[in-house]
């Protein structure tokens, strides 16, 4: 087989495998949520096992974030066109909560779009699962609903972006207006000249 | 069809297929014929012809009714356990869409007498222990009417608690919460067992289909679950006493021939979902190829194995590729945006998507880094480029994917 089949087949692994262990770490997430949360939200009792699918969920996400964040940017992708032309031309729902939904997905593109473009380190895999939590806390009552907690998502994405930003700053050499950069490239530190 | 006796005059009442009440017969002569009118409302017949019109509140009580002539024929007001007052006219009194037909003072539920000046029910929950929620007091006395929520419950069987009013008749939603009523959820697993039992190409379940169909509409009743489902548009929660019930965004519940909600079915159990919506054999019966495409479109997505149905869920998890290809026509381009989660505004990128998909090279590698492939070729045109188009590539594999398992699916009857 040629090395280039291989390398295809290979990468199909990669991404496939990546989407089915997002798939498969929801079913502890979901399940974790109704037994705890959600339960909590119906005055039902809590069951502590679910404490325990969700920390099992959490390792999931987090060990695999840097996969099927692309997909969750996909999705953003292509709600934010749809949820354009859903502002533009009206219908299902208000318009308000349209535009609640749609600064959320807009925010979420470009956060994400950030978190991706560079190499995903811990902390980014840890917002990331946090900012998976957020979204799925209130989902009993319906799944990117406009709710307080999708923001509270967005805030984990958001430090995840300032964690880089602050590392960047912090990096640079003094005096020289270079920076110690991740090079995606080359999978290894490197300076950049600030001045290009 | 039930007959009474009272001394030498007997009565006999007819019900229709749902268990709704028809008629009141005495042999061949009609006595009195209920016809179910659109928004709740109800024409009244007896052996001279159409008699009035009568208006219901929302929670189904006959509060005015009217003569053909325009004119009132009865108006009458209800305390929120069923007290009349405020009577005039002809008052023939109708609580929550039930008739005081058989004893003065008592309205004829289904399966229970029901008293207003009482507010309770003569006699217990048939069904017995069953009935009762450790979790909600109010259920622990059998004898209480709708866990004492009168003004925003209804109990259109004289079983079942429901936050809405009656489906059998009157056409309007009913939906059960096991956690107010655990005996009305035992029941309607039951009736759904017998359906499922029934099979699926049996005359009961096609005769069933057709009924639901026509109270539903088409489009909003499918074969799912184990069993027949029906699409909700509720709008929200409400809360009362503590309790919070569930009314959705718009999304599926089983319903038997009585509607309900198994429980927990909202929340969305995802391997339930998952194995319900993704699998082989979603064809229902009577329908073709094209409508179970249709139909199914947005189940196989991560939305529906989520069983989510509301707009953010479409928007941001739905299948965009069956959305395009299978989606509702009909619909417009407004409506795939809003219900399907997709748009005739983006078929010619995403048709030149899709056959780009189609090449095996293409869903092994995705061509996710270069400069061809999928979602560059999709996206292209909106000037996005590089990570963007990788994620969104990566969305579109996903949902061809997941296309392909849906097409099989509705290659095949359950």
């Amino acid at each position: 087989m040629k090395d280039s089949v291989m390398r295809q087949i290979k990468s199909g692994l990669r991404w496939g495998g990546g989407l089915a262990v997002f798939l498969i770490a929801l079913i502890p997430l979901v399940d974790g949520l109704r037994r705890t949360v959600w339960a909590a939200h119906a005055h039902q009792h809590v069951e502590p096992i679910g404490w325990l699918e969700l920390v099992f969920a959490a390792v999931l996400f987090a060990s695999t974030a840097s996969i099927w964040a692309y997909y969750l940017l996909g999705c953003m992708v292509f709600g934010a066109i749809k949820g354009i032309a859903l502002l533009a031309m009206g219908g299902g729902g208000t318009p308000l909560q349209t535009a609640e939904l749609l600064l959320f997905i807009l925010g979420t593109t470009l956060l994400l779009t950030s978190v991706v473009s560079r190499p995903i380190m811990l902390f980014d895999r840890i917002m990331l699962t946090l900012f998976v939590f957020s979204v799925g806390w209130q989902a009993d009552r319906g799944l990117f609903v406009p709710d307080l907690s999708l923001f509270v998502g967005l805030v984990f994405l958001f430090a995840s972006w300032c964690s880089h930003f602050w590392k960047r700053r912090h990096s640079r050499v003094p005096g020289s207006g270079d920076a110690l950069l991740w090079s995606t490239t080359e999978k290894r530190p490197v300076m950049r000249s600030g001045k290009s | 069809m039930v007959e009474q006796a009272r001394g030498t005059s007997y009565t006999q009442i007819v019900y229709g297929p749902g268990g709704g009440k028809l008629a009141l017969m005495n042999g061949s002569t009609l006595s009195k014929a209920f016809v179910p009118l659109p928004g709740g409302g109800t024409a009244v017949y007896t052996s001279s012809g159409l008699i009035y019109y009568r208006h219901s509140d929302w929670l189904g009580n006959g509060q005015l009714a009217t003569t053909t002539t325009r004119t009132m024929y009865f108006d009458a007001a209800y305390a929120p356990y069923g007290e009349s007052y405020a009577t005039s006219g002809s008052v023939d009194l109708d609580f929550t869409g039930q008739k005081q037909d058989t004893v003065s003072g008592l309205y004829d539920f289904l399966f229970r007498e029901y008293n207003a000046n009482q507010g309770r029910w003569p006699w217990p929950d048939p069904a017995g222990m069953g009935a009762v929620n450790v979790t909600n007091p109010q259920t622990w006395n059998r004898y209480a009417y709708v866990a004492n929520m009168p003004l925003n419950a209804t109990d259109p069987l004289g079983l079942i608690l429901g936050p809405w009013s009656d489906v059998v008749g009157t056409g309007r939603w009913s939906i059960q919460d096991p956690n107010l009523d655990p005996g009305a959820a035992f029941i309607n697993s039951a009736i759904q067992d017998f359906l499922v039992q029934a099979g699926l190409n049996s005359p009961i379940q096609q005769g069933f289909q057709a009924y639901l169909t026509t109270m539903y509409g088409t489009d909003n009743v499918r074969w799912g679950n184990g069993g027949w489902q029906a699409y909700v548009p509720y709008p929200s929660w409400t809360s009362d006493n503590g309790f919070t019930i569930h009314t959705g965004n718009g999304h599926w519940v089983d319903v038997g021939s009585i509607g309900g909600e198994t429980a927990n079915a909202w929340w969305g159990n995802f391997f339930e979902n998952l194995f319900s919506h993704w699998s082989w054999g979603v064809k229902a019966p009577n329908q073709t190829y094209r409508q179970c495409l249709s139909q199914n479109s947005s189940n196989y997505s991560l939305a529906g194995a989520l069983n989510q149905h509301g707009k953010g869920a479409q928007l941001v998890a739905g299948n965009d590729v069956a959305s395009l290809l299978f989606g509702n026509p009909s619909e417009g381009m407004a409506g795939l945006i809003t219900a399907e989660g997709a748009s005739h505004t983006l078929q010619a990128g995403a048709g030149t998507a899709v056959t780009y998909g189609r090449r095996t090279a293409s869903i092994f590698n995705l061509n996710l880094s270069g400069k061809t492939g999928p979602a560059p070729a999709a996206l292209g045109k909106t000037g996005a480029k590089g990570i963007i188009a990788t994620a969104a590539a990566y969305k579109f594999a996903a949902d061809i994917g997941a296309t392909i398992a849906l097409i099989g699916g509705c290659l095949t009857h359950p």
